[in-house]
């Protein structure tokens, strides 16, 4: 045979306050920095990419590269921020690329004030996928060490994934 | 992480094995992951016809996915596991050829190593868009 696809990622969800922050278990309050990364992929309502590259305007919605210190939630009283991820999508489910980041460079940085913990993401992948945990229903349970008394559940927006990977539906596009 | 002791809390993970509909809690959601548009694409001539499981798309290969299978362990030390996975040809739907992959996770101080290494020792041609191969490979 000829060939195959293959493309691989890895799929953590984060919420860095472990759902203790007493003010949100929500995902937006956390900081996310994306400094290489004011090209992303446009999506269709389907969260599919269209195949356009779109640059992030200062301060827009998809914008994680223009200051260091923006919060996941910036852009959420945007009138774009509503189906941002697809239809009946709010929040994030797309893909930015990594433009001409050094090697080991941090290319990612999420942070949360609540818990002084600071992540960053290293990587030799093009791009990263952020979700936002939109989809999430309310039903799967935290585990015994998360969560404050009467919060056990994920909720909607409540966690986020960063998935490095290649071009998405590269195989296609 | 500038706080390690806190790394396992802040991560969600399954807590069942029977649980169908996990939303791919940690996982590697191979051999193809995110939308494949229209669950269909043309590799070398050959279309292939993918599962539908996310609207009009494919999301990370269906839901037969890497996500869903068992791995063996297969290396381990103090600060570090490997799992491996053999995917045989349609395993999910519309993906030929068998892939041997193996993940290994390690820890250095207050970094977590993610190491994917993928081989298709069917295949003559490659067309990696990840994965590290190695020189077994070329042999087919």
């Amino acid at each position: 045979m000829d060939g195959i696809a293959l493309m691989l990622t890895q799929h953590t969800y984060l919420n860095l306050d472990a759902y203790k922050n007493p003010d949100t278990d929500l995902i937006w309050d956390h900081t996310l920095s994306l400094p290489y990364s004011k090209r992303y992929l446009e999506l269709d309502g389907g969260a599919l990419p269209t195949g356009k590259i779109l640059t992030a305007e200062a301060g827009s919605v998809n914008d994680f590269a223009s200051e260091s210190n923006f919060t996941f939630g910036h852009a959420m009283k945007d009138a774009g921020f509503k189906n941002n991820c697809g239809d009946t999508c709010n929040g994030y489910n797309g893909f930015w690329i990594f433009d001409d980041a050094p090697k080991d460079a941090a290319v990612l940085t999420l942070a949360s004030e609540f818990s002084g913990i600071k992540a960053d993401l290293r990587t030799d992948q093009a791009g990263v996928q952020v979700y936002s945990c939109f989809w999430m229903d309310g039903t799967a349970k935290l585990k015994s060490t998360q969560g404050l008394e009467g919060r056990d559940k994920v909720k909607s927006s409540s966690c986020v994934a960063i998935e490095a990977q290649d071009y998405v539906d590269g195989i296609n596009q | 992480m500038t706080k390690s002791q806190a790394v396992n809390p802040c991560i969600l993970t399954i807590t069942t094995a029977k649980d169908p509909g996990h939303p791919v809690y940690n996982s590697i959601p191979g051999r193809y992951v995110n939308r494949i548009g229209k669950a269909t694409y043309t590799l070398n001539g050959t279309t292939y016809h993918t599962e539908l499981n996310d609207g009009n798309n494919t999301l990370h290969s269906g839901t037969n996915n890497w996500s869903y299978r068992f791995w063996n362990v297969t290396a381990a030390s103090a600060d570090s596991i490997t799992f491996s996975i053999s995917d045989a040809a349609n395993s999910s739907i519309g993906f030929p050829g068998r892939v041997n992959a193996n993940v290994t996770y390690s820890v250095t101080n207050s970094t977590w190593h993610i190491k994917m290494v993928a081989e298709a020792p069917d295949t003559q041609t490659r067309k990696f868009p990840e994965g590290r191969s190695s020189p077994s490979l070329f042999t087919n």
